[in-house]
């Protein structure tokens, strides 16, 4: 399965929403937590707040309040947070790549929002993808995600444990829904995935070298044996 | 806590994660960019989405005790997303699966 396909009268902004509706539910889902935890590790509304809505990054956001809560300096939060999400470099190549873009201030205004579910949509779009798009299933999550930590530190948990950590599972679920097309192209793009998803077990797992090298390791080789295996032909029509 | 500045850590990490977003988008003629390039980054994707999957599908629910339960929410969205065109429906499968597994006695 694909993300929607644009038909005739398309409504690309609209078409983004209906797409980015799953990752809506997760993010609000995921950052009642870090409101939460946020609160409980001695920050204000206006400090919690802040980091949902000009950062807008998932697992830094976390990893910014174990590091504030061990003691850590500003300059050592702000390079680890730099190093996790230094996957975004990628992404944020292959979502300009695909957005079809015709005017110069959507490349600041859109480049502002790119995060792993919504590259995860943009990629699978088949074809170009228009810029409205792009913009919902950015802003769609970018609402959740705010709305998720303003209720999680005025609230705390409003949601049952058991049905939060469901609800967070919904965000793997897009991954496997938008993997599933790649999967069924056969053993060389299985082989891309399973390689990138054990290199990166193992190495988060198994390893001190912290999830952002992790992933970014993770996604150099498992695309290097995609290179490697992939046919050059088959790829330019994918 | 000590005298740490919250906000100037809000304000660095913004700046940091922003200029990460934003650097790519600044390439405009990607028609310039080595055909090698282009083609990693069209097969990063299949790769970016394995280990987005794993090993966080089972480590997202290490706190309920029972990571084994991803397996029933990534293999009922595998199943559903193969017959259905609206990505609501897997991830409603898998919620809905992750919850039974998560309630089981």
């Amino acid at each position: 399965m694909t993300p929607s396909e644009p038909g005739p009268g398309d409504r690309p902004f609209r078409r983004g929403l209906k797409d980015a509706l799953p990752v809506v539910i997760g993010y609000y889902s995921a950052s009642i937590a870090f409101g939460l935890l946020a609160r409980n590790a001695g920050l204000g509304l206006g400090e919690t707040q802040a980091f949902s809505l000009i950062t807008f990054t998932g697992a830094a956001q976390f990893m910014a309040l174990n590091l504030i809560a061990a003691g850590a300096s500003a300059p050592q939060i702000v390079i680890a947070y730099g190093l996790l999400n230094l996957r975004y470099l990628l992404m944020s190549a292959a979502v300009a790549k695909k957005v079809d873009i015709r005017r110069f201030i959507q490349r600041p205004l859109l480049a502002f929002g790119v995060t792993d579910e919504n590259f995860a949509l943009t990629t699978s779009h088949p074809g170009p993808v228009p810029p409205a798009y792009q913009a919902a299933v950015e802003l769609g999550p970018w609402l959740g995600w705010n709305l998720g930590t303003l209720s999680g530190w005025l609230f705390g948990s409003v949601l049952p444990a058991t049905l939060s950590a469901a609800m967070v599972s919904s965000l793997y679920a897009l991954f496997m829904a938008l993997l599933l097309p790649d999967l069924k192209k056969g053993g060389p793009w299985i082989l891309t995935a399973a390689s990138a998803a054990a290199v990166n077990s193992i190495l988060e797992l198994g390893t001190d070298l912290g999830s952002g090298w992790s992933f970014v390791l993770a996604m150099m080789i498992g695309t290097t044996v995609g290179m490697v295996l992939i046919p050059v032909d088959a790829e330019a029509e994918a | 806590m000590s005298d740490l500045n919250v906000m100037a850590v809000v304000f660095g990490a913004a700046v940091v994660n922003y200029l990460i977003r934003v650097t790519p988008f600044f390439l405009s003629d990607w028609s310039k960019v080595p055909l090698v390039v282009r083609r990693f980054l069209s097969i990063m994707p299949t790769a970016a989405l394995g280990a987005l999957i794993l090993p966080g599908a089972f480590t997202s629910l290490a706190d309920t005790g029972r990571p084994w339960a991803a397996l029933g929410g990534l293999g009922a969205a595998a199943l559903t997303a193969h017959f259905s065109k609206n990505l609501i429906v897997p991830v409603a499968a898998a919620v809905a699966a992750t919850w039974l597994l998560l309630q089981l006695p």
